[in-house]
């Protein structure tokens, strides 16, 4: 038997992250979700505004920076019979204001890897998935970079989702990437989002920018 | 680890190379550069012997010299590369130019270590560097810091998704240092390296594929250390009238 399509969205709990508002655009279109993230209450709180639409929702409460974790969850859909036909990254802003000359290894390094080293994780997890089912959409957001922390952080993501765009594109997996300026509004993020997984191959589009 | 220091007396100013590694390659042949303007070169790498080497060589021909063994492992061993400075020298320039083997890299069954590793010796660092070395300038109110950047830091290509990623990361870190630096009388600039460097580190690559690599583009199809260091020289020597925050060093027939 095929294995159902579903989408997963990390961050979907997230303040201020887009993913909940792509989670609620996914459900108007009969894919189950997956909803991933370290915040559990805005899991919990993302999931119940989305009962009524009947959608089949799962939460998985994880950090998606350890590597074990996030494989875990993919395990874990591959064993409910489903195929992640797309996966969504979508760190929360986390505002910083602290100045590059001053900011601290700690800050610096906690950016980098909720934003940047997460993202590398999902994706090496995600497509050997997508692979398998020669087809697959991964959107990799960068929030709006509201400090040098989440700048550069998002410059990496930035440089990761090239590098699989160019080594996963030609094998049919979209590897896209949005940058989100301040103030844009989630639900406007999440309609960008499903207009990219929907584009043909002929006309894929690797980056993305929204501005306000 | 320093090696002992030769005569401090009538100091003419210093400068830091950080990530210096064999005689032939940037970190070298701008430590050289900038000793044969007199300064006072720190020379900073991984390896005492490959140091011990590039001071030799500045000291031959006249110059003055020390090594300093600094593997860039945390911000407190950062900070002592400055906190070894003689009190009231002035640190004219700081060079960094230290990254992780750039090796390709399939992007699955990448090693998340790996990935981490990439952005702490070819990221992060360098924001450590920076900061601490902008610190040290703040007080005399002049100063230079210039960051070694790739292709990479402004294209992630297939097989180097680790070390792109934080060559963008380090080149964003760098022009956030440049914005806050500027108005300090501190100038801050990225080079962007775009070409294969025909130094030690190239050629040692792969069994000989790096030689290769570099044979194969041909006459002036590599950058040379000795012309990258000139232009590092020439960015510090920019009057703060007109200095350049971001240059790319190619060579004339590379495709981009």
């Amino acid at each position: 038997m095929a294995a159902r399509p579903c989408a997963v969205i990390f961050g979907a709990g997230d303040e201020g992250s887009a993913g909940a508002a792509i989670a609620r655009r996914l459900s108007a279109e009969g894919l189950p979700l997956h909803l991933a993230g370290s915040n559990a209450a805005g899991l919990k709180a993302a999931a119940s505004a989305l009962r009524p639409s009947g959608q089949a929702v799962t939460i998985a409460t994880l950090d998606p920076a350890d590597a074990t974790q996030v494989s875990g969850l993919f395990q874990r859909i591959a064993d409910a019979g489903q195929q992640p036909l797309l996966v969504v990254h979508a760190p929360g802003a986390a505002s910083t204001s602290t100045p590059a000359m001053k900011t601290p290894l700690a800050e610096a390094e906690a950016a980098w890897r909720r934003i940047c080293f997460a993202g590398a994780l999902i994706g090496q997890s995600a497509l050997p998935r997508m692979l398998e089912a020669g087809q697959g959409t991964l959107l990799l957001l960068a929030p709006a970079a509201s400090g040098a922390s989440i700048a550069a952080a998002s410059a990496g993501l930035r440089a990761l989702s090239q590098s699989m765009a160019r080594e996963f594109g030609p094998q049919g997996i979209h590897v896209a990437q949005l940058m989100l300026a301040e103030g844009v509004r989630p639900e406007a993020v999440a309609e960008s989002g499903w207009w990219l997984h929907r584009q043909h191959k002929t006309t894929w589009t690797q980056e993305l920018d929204l501005q306000a | 680890m320093t090696s002992p220091d030769p005569d401090l007396s009538n100091d003419p100013g210093h400068a830091v190379i950080v990530g210096v590694g064999g005689r032939v390659g940037i970190g070298a042949a701008v430590a050289r550069r900038f000793a044969a303007e007199g300064l006072q070169v720190h020379v900073v790498g991984r390896t005492q012997a490959k140091l011990d080497e590039v001071v030799a060589d500045i000291r031959d021909s006249g110059g003055r010299a020390r090594a300093i063994v600094n593997r860039l492992g945390s911000p407190e061993e950062i900070a002592a590369l400055f906190a070894a400075l003689p009190a009231g020298a002035a640190l004219e320039a700081v060079v960094h130019n230290a990254a992780f083997k750039n090796v390709p890299r399939r992007f699955l069954g990448t090693p998340p270590q790996f990935i981490e590793d990439n952005w702490r010796v070819s990221g992060i660092a360098g924001l450590l560097v920076g900061q601490a070395a902008l610190q040290r300038m703040q007080a005399q109110g002049r100063g230079t810091l210039i960051v070694t950047g790739a292709t990479a830091s402004l294209r992630g290509r297939p097989a180097f998704a680790a070390f792109a990623s934080a060559k963008a990361a380090l080149r964003s870190w760098t022009l956030a240092l440049a914005r806050e630096a500027e108005p300090l009388g501190l100038h801050v600039a990225h080079v962007v390296v775009d070409g294969v460097v025909a130094g030690d580190r190239v050629k040692e690559t792969g069994y000989g594929l790096g030689k290769l690599w570099i044979f194969s583009k041909g006459e002036d199809g590599a950058l040379l250390p000795e012309q990258i260091a000139e232009n590092y020289w020439q960015l510090h020597r920019q009057p703060r009238g007109a200095w350049t925050r971001e240059m790319d060093l190619r060579p004339y027939k590379e495709k981009f």
